[in-house]
């Protein structure tokens, strides 16, 4: 792949020649930007460590200047990965057999949420519309209906899109946009403004439980689909004002007004199940070795998600089916 | 199925359990305590709230009073999972399929929950061995497999260096360490123990083996061919509690020294290497407990920088810095012998 470049509201720039799941399309840029603040680059490298090099488990590790190399030594596979400098110009390089085994786009993902933490912004796990520059945020836990809830309430009007899964906080009370491809199933409630296009025999599969495992687990069947929103409908900034938690319930429906504090603290948890700043164990290395603080940082971005979200009014919804959520935020506002 | 076991770790934590858990045989008790922590494999007969659109996921997870309900429907066969109360009396309640799938998600779960319960005590597990010597002891940490348990191992003599942990050890507020004997893997290198020989390690094939990579890639995937002995540490070697006087982290360098290190910057070390094998976040059903039950699992991790920053208060803090696993134990008696 050719070298490609993003600004994301040029807070943080990225160099990369590999696909990155995480970055959406809408930041990349033509232009080449010339002091990236992460660099992410496949290719050959020519790093040797020493034969009595200290092996951990299953590689050998080594801290060089403001570096990390870590080499696997497998016979026949190149496998060598190097970070650097992950408080100033990050660079992560590593060759083609590491990118295939090694969970690259995973350690980019830590390291970009990281990078933001330490530009003072909070990248966090939550769906945001924004309506004639006031941003209603929706959290939730994987799968609860947040994308749903951001579909529906788009109308291209008075509801504009930032984002269904991650948004960029910041401590003054603003939210930026992230807009991701919008992973859509037949059982994703998605308004009028996108719809569903896998089909009537998706939408036939969908219908059975058993037939999906079956397809998914062994066919490399995908029901779901990944669909760029349209960048009319999209949003880039504008001032948190309403937190909304989804909370599912068994009985009781109802919204229920709560601290920021317990949002913030919500936020944060949801963030950190899918944004692990401790899940990569390289990174683990690398904090070891060069005494990085990820714990600090950690507890920066929970102070940055407080601030951003000081001013907001905070509501927790419950309800057993994904089309109540979105009465019940259009309720509130 | 309806038998119960009691575990009682140093009368800190009592458990009561009918399976079998990843806590040392060391701490099982016959007495019947009242627990402070109950893991229960049992029939659970909850169901999915009614829903009328289905939703893509493998499992459905909710919210009911103040326990966190986990239930994958599958067909004929209950998996359910259960977490009531961890802020006062944790428990922990599964089906027998949940514990035959997800037993690695169960262990992680036990561990966690016993973390976080001992966090709320004023303890808190580290990841590290520990040794004792007079009335002292030495803590060990290490990141992944690079030593931990070689150097404990080498150093015992049953007199003057007794065997507290290899792989976790409890320590508390006011500095003082815990015994957490489990069963003791060792790696694929030789080791001499003249004072106590069954210590000794000598797996001919596998320490020639592990010189090549590829070979310790296979073994790291079925880590029971990688383990040459099995030991159970003996009662007479075991102290069960000392005060910490050392803290020696074990990395690499060329150095072959042992060099003093910044508190801090130790409390740092020791606290990412023991998150990198016990991710605090490394299991999603607490995590749903958390985000859920509004349980704050998110300061915990200071919590433990706070106890740690009590208990090693008094603590010399040093880096083992080496790429010969023999060099270890030697920096460490040179140390004591300062």
């Amino acid at each position: 792949m050719d070298v490609e470049y993003y600004s994301i509201h040029d807070i943080i720039k990225v160099k990369t020649n590999v696909k990155l799941p995480i970055l959406p399309d809408y930041f990349k840029v033509k232009d080449e930007l010339t002091t990236p603040d992460i660099e992410v680059l496949v290719g050959e490298l020519k790093i040797d460590l020493p034969e009595d090099k200290k092996r951990c488990g299953i590689f050998f590790l080594q801290g060089r200047g403001s570096s990390l190399f870590i080499d696997y030594k497998i016979p026949f596979l190149d496998a060598k990965l190097i970070i650097d400098d992950l408080e100033g110009k990050t660079k992560i390089k590593f060759t083609k057999a590491l990118k295939k085994f090694g969970k690259v786009e995973v350690l980019f993902n830590t390291i970009l949420l990281l990078k933001f933490i330490q530009k003072g912004y909070a990248l966090v796990h939550s769906g945001c519309v924004n309506s004639f520059g006031n941003c209603y945020l929706i959290s939730a836990m994987r799968d609860m209906g947040k994308t749903s809830t951001v579909l529906s309430l788009l109308d291209g009007n008075k509801f504009k899109f930032m984002s269904d899964d991650l948004t960029i906080l910041r401590d003054d009370g603003k939210a930026f946009s992230y807009p991701t491809k919008v992973g859509i199933s037949p059982f994703t409630l998605t308004g009028n403004m996108v719809s569903y296009t896998g089909g009537r025999m998706k939408k036939l599969i969908a219908k059975s439980q058993l037939l999906i495992f079956i397809l998914e687990n062994f066919l490399k069947f995908e029901l779901s689909e990944r669909k760029e929103i349209p960048h009319e409908l999209i949003e880039d900034e504008g001032t948190i004002e309403k937190v909304f938690i989804l909370a599912g319930s068994r009985e009781k429906e109802g919204i229920r007004k709560i601290d920021n504090s317990e949002a913030a603290r919500k936020i944060l948890m949801t963030t950190a199940e899918l944004l692990d700043p401790f899940r990569v164990y390289s990174l683990n290395y690398y904090s070891y070795i060069f005494d990085l603080d990820t714990l600090k940082l950690f507890n920066k971005e929970k102070e940055i998600i407080e601030k951003a979200i000081a001013d907001a009014e905070c509501f927790e919804l419950r309800a057993n089916k994904v089309e109540r959520y979105v009465e019940m935020v259009k309720e509130v506002i | 199925m309806n038998r119960f076991y009691f575990y009682s770790i140093h009368d800190i934590i009592r458990i009561r359990t009918n399976v079998e858990i990843p806590v040392p045989d060391y701490f099982k008790v016959k007495d019947e305590y009242e627990p402070d922590i109950e893991i229960i494999q049992e029939d659970l007969n909850f169901d999915v709230p009614k829903k009328k659109k289905k939703k893509r996921k493998d499992y459905s997870v909710w919210k009911e009073d103040s326990a966190l309900l986990i239930d994958y429907e599958t067909p004929v066969l209950s998996t359910k999972l259960m977490i009531e109360d961890l802020q006062t009396k944790p428990k922990i309640r599964f089906t027998r399929t949940y514990l035959k799938h997800f037993k690695k998600h169960v262990f992680t779960l036990i561990n966690l929950i016993l973390q976080l319960k001992l966090i709320q005590k004023g303890y808190t597990l580290v990841h590290s061995s520990c040794v004792s010597f007079e009335d002292y002891c030495a803590l060990i940490p290490a990141l992944g497999s690079t030593g931990k348990t070689f150097t404990v191992l080498s150093l015992l003599d049953g007199k003057k260096f007794k065997f507290m942990s290899d792989d976790l050890t409890i320590l508390s507020r006011e500095g003082e360490a815990f015994s957490y004997p489990g069963k003791i893997g060792t790696g694929p290198y030789v080791l001499k123990n003249e004072s106590i020989p069954f210590l000794s390690v000598n797996p001919k094939i596998s320490s020639k083996l592990a010189k090549f990579s590829i070979i310790s890639i296979i073994f790291g995937k079925f880590p029971w061919l990688y383990k040459s002995k099995n030991l159970e540490m003996p009662k007479e070697l075991i102290t069960d509690k000392a005060k910490v006087k050392y803290l020696f982290l074990i990395t690499s360098g060329e150095e072959n020294k042992a060099t003093k290190i910044d508190k801090e910057e130790a409390i740092s070390k020791v606290l990412i290497e023991h998150i990198d094998t016990h991710n605090l976040f490394g299991n999603y059903a607490l995590n749903y407990y958390s985000f859920l039950c509004n349980f704050d699992l998110c300061t915990q991790l200071e919590e433990m920088r706070n106890i740690l920053r009590r208990g090693l208060k008094g603590v010399e803090c040093y880096e083992l810095r080496s790429n010969n696993l023999y060099k270890y134990p030697e920096m460490i008696k040179e140390v004591l012998r300062r």
